[in-house]
Formats: structure tokens, sequence, C-alpha cells
């Protein structure tokens, strides 16, 4: 990936990372800055699409920076600079929607039977660990996009409006729809497992 | 374990079989591909991982994502010493702008009784990408509305992006233009009453590279004193 806010220059990420390396103590933080900077506009416009405001968009990048910061010389070189930055953005993002409780809604309820499904010893045993049990059922269940919807929301507890704005839904009711389907599509695939003893 | 949304938290958890977020930008493996075909937790992450990377964006995400720029070299750039810049856990956004306002008022009631310099004068430090570039008018406390902002030509610019917004950053109004004026339109000059604060800032750009900014300055209409 490139850094958003650079037209083609003759720096590059690595050039950049090698020079904060080498530079002298007091050097160091304006190398790492210049390092950084090629992604303020990148950073910036992903906590956009996240939090949907800017001042609180500038408050994650600015903790997301002051993070990979601290951390710069844990960076080994193993991934690209820019995938090591969205590591540490996308948690930072998590972690943040999940210190920000849910209400809990009552439809979620219903979901409790589906989490907490037990598949049958053969089954179990056949797949190693109910957490592959589990999605293979949602593999079974849910298209694609119900999935990665689902997962965002339930798994990492991102807002659906969030989650509308990371991944371009464009019908009408975003993110939601695909909740409100998948919900609808386990109900009924749990209400069949319970009622016949049928596992997936 | 009461409510479903821990359960579903747990269940939904990476697995030791999971892509480490690290190879998501890489080339996969066939073994890594076929894990990713089954699992939604690798799906959502690299979903997550495109939405990141991908260049697409609103013009609206594009604004935003240049004036977080903007806003984090005015906050970390040059900052001696990173640790000693922790990040600020900001109280609720609505508490915070009305603190801000509070301030404001105050600081303002000071200056404008003891006749000291205007706002734009002190208070407000900027800190200047690879140039500078330095709001004009209108700064500080104003007898009148303002009819058009003012800034210094930064070399090389072909571009200056304007905005106008209230305190909590609520985007009013935004421009862009090759001058070093840009006159307001009215509904904007209505928008200045008396006693309301209204921040603004200017960005020269060349093509989309931001040459520098402004930093975020204030104004405000004096509310006229009875007496003064
Ligand atoms: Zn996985």
């Amino acid at each position: 990936m490139k850094p958003m806010d650079q037209t083609p220059s003759p720096e590059t990420d690595e050039k950049l990372f090698a020079a904060w390396r080498h530079a002298k103590p007091e050097q160091r933080r304006a190398a790492a800055d210049r390092l950084f900077a090629r992604y303020y506009e990148r950073v910036g416009g992903w906590c956009f699409r996240l939090t949907g405001e800017r001042e609180s968009a500038a408050d994650l990048a600015q903790d997301v920076f002051l993070k990979a910061h601290r951390h710069l010389d844990s960076f080994q070189g193993n991934s690209q600079f820019g995938t090591w930055l969205y590591s540490i953005a996308r948690n930072e993002a998590i972690n943040r929607s999940k210190r920000a409780a849910l209400p809990m809604d009552d439809s979620e309820e219903a979901l409790l039977d589906v989490a907490t499904l037990e598949p049958d010893p053969e089954q179990l045993a056949a797949r190693n660990s109910r957490a592959r049990w589990l999605q293979t059922f949602l593999a079974q269940t849910l298209d694609e996009k119900e999935r990665t919807v689902f997962t965002l929301h339930y798994g990492d507890e991102l807002p659906l409006d969030a989650i509308t704005r990371l991944l371009r839904l464009e019908n009408s009711s975003g993110a939601k729809a695909y909740i409100v389907s998948a919900k609808r599509k386990l109900a009924r695939a749990a209400q069949r497992i319970l009622a016949r003893g049928d596992r997936p | 374990m009461n409510d479903p949304r821990d359960a579903w938290r747990e269940a939904l958890a990476a697995t030791p079989d999971c892509l480490a977020l690290e190879r998501l930008g890489e080339p996969l493996t066939a073994a890594e591909r076929e894990h990713l075909d089954t699992c939604a937790r690798c799906q959502s992450e690299l979903a997550l991982f495109q939405s990141f990377t991908s260049d697409e964006a609103t013009p609206e995400e594009t604004r935003a994502g240049a004036w977080v720029a903007a806003e984090l070299h005015r906050r970390l750039d040059g900052a001696a010493n990173v640790t000693a810049f922790e990040p600020r856990r900001r109280a609720p956004r609505f508490a915070w702008a009305a603190a801000a306002a509070a301030v404001f008022v105050i600081v303002a009631g000071l200056w404008m009784e003891k006749r000291e310099p205007s706002l734009g004068d002190a208070g407000v430090t900027n800190v200047y990408r690879t140039g500078r570039l330095d709001a004009v008018a209108p700064l500080g406390d104003l007898a009148a509305a303002p009819r058009e902002l003012r800034w210094n030509a930064v070399a090389g610019a072909t571009a200056y992006t304007v905005e106008i917004t209230e305190v909590d950053r609520t985007l009013l109004w935004h421009s862009e233009t090759s001058a070093t004026r840009i006159v307001l339109p009215p509904n904007v000059v209505a928008q200045c009453a008396p006693g309301k604060t209204l921040l603004w800032d200017v960005a020269a750009r060349r093509g989309s590279d931001e040459l520098a900014s402004s930093g975020v300055q204030r104004f405000r209409v004096a509310v006229p004193v009875p007496g003064r």
C-alpha cells in the first residue's frame, strides 16, 4: 500500500525506517515523524470512516501514532510498514469499541442459543474444536457479507454505522440489514438443530 | 455467561489457525487461502484491512483525511518527547465543547475588559508543515462580521482550501481558491453572530500534497457593550 498523501517520491518506508534506525538520538523523533507523516492522511481517513466524526477521528489517529512511536523499535520489517501500522490502528480502534458498552437488544437474547449450541461429540472431535465447528456453522448458514458484518459487530463490537462506512455498504440501512438477516437465519438454523438434533 | 455477546465474542475470536494480521498484506499460501475460505474471523479481518488499504474515498472522507492529517501535524510534529505526549482522554465531546466554549467566554471577557491584544494574537500556536502559512484575517475579536478570509501566499502552492467550523468542529463551509483571499457567501456571513466564536483554517496545496497549514484560527464578532 502506498501512503496516501504523497506523490511518487524517492523516499520509501524502508529508507525512512533505516534513516530512523541510524539517526542520532536527538534526530530520531524527526526521523520517525517523517516516516509516520506519510500515513497521516490514510490513517486519518480510515479513522474518520470508523468514527464518522473528524475530532474523534483525530483523537483516535493521534493515539495510533503515539503508540506507533513508542513501539517503532518492535517493527522487524517482516511485513510492510503500512501493514504494521494498520495492526496498531485496528487494535486501538477495536479496543475503543469494546470499552464503549453497547446497550443490549432483546433480539440478541435469541442469539445466545446459537452461540452456546453444542455440536454432538463425534462432530466436535472431527472439527477439533468448538470454534471451528461454529465457523463451519456460520459458513453454512450465512453468506460472506453477513458473516463479515456479524463478526465485526459481535466479535469486535464495532458499531453498525462504522461497519457501514468501512465496508462501503450502499444499501439503505447499511450493516443493520445484514445483521437482521443474519439473526433470522441463525435463529432458524438453531431451531432446526435443537428440534431435530441436526448438526451442521 | 448471560450476555450472548460475550458468548459470540468468544466464539468469534481468532483461533491458532487464523492468519496473523501481518500476513494480510502479503501473498497468501495455499493453506492460508483454504483457511480464509471458511473462517469468518479471517474474512472479516481481511475486509477491515482492505478498508484501510483501499484508495477509494468519498470527497467527504478525502477532506476529513486531510483535516486529520493537518491536525496530527499540529498535535504531534516536533513534540520534544513522545512519552510526555500521552493521548488525551477526552471527556464526552459535548461536555468538552461546552467547557471549551465556557473557557473562551471567560478568557475573551477578561481580554475585552483589559483591552488586551485580540484573541488571534495569543493562545493559538501553529505548527507548520514544510512551509509557513500565515492567516491574516479575520483573527480574534471583530467589530463586524467578516466578509472574506485572507492569508499570505505560500511558494509553490496551486490551491488553498479553506474551512470554517463551529467550535465543536461542525463544518459550516469549505471552499477552494487559487487566490490568497476568498469572499464569504452571505449565508456564512449571516452565521457570524455577535458573541459566537468560529474557527477557520487554510491549507496550501500543490496537487494532492499539502504544503502548509495555518492551523486553527479563531474569530468572534464582539457583542456590543452599552456605554463603550
Ligand atoms: Zn481464521
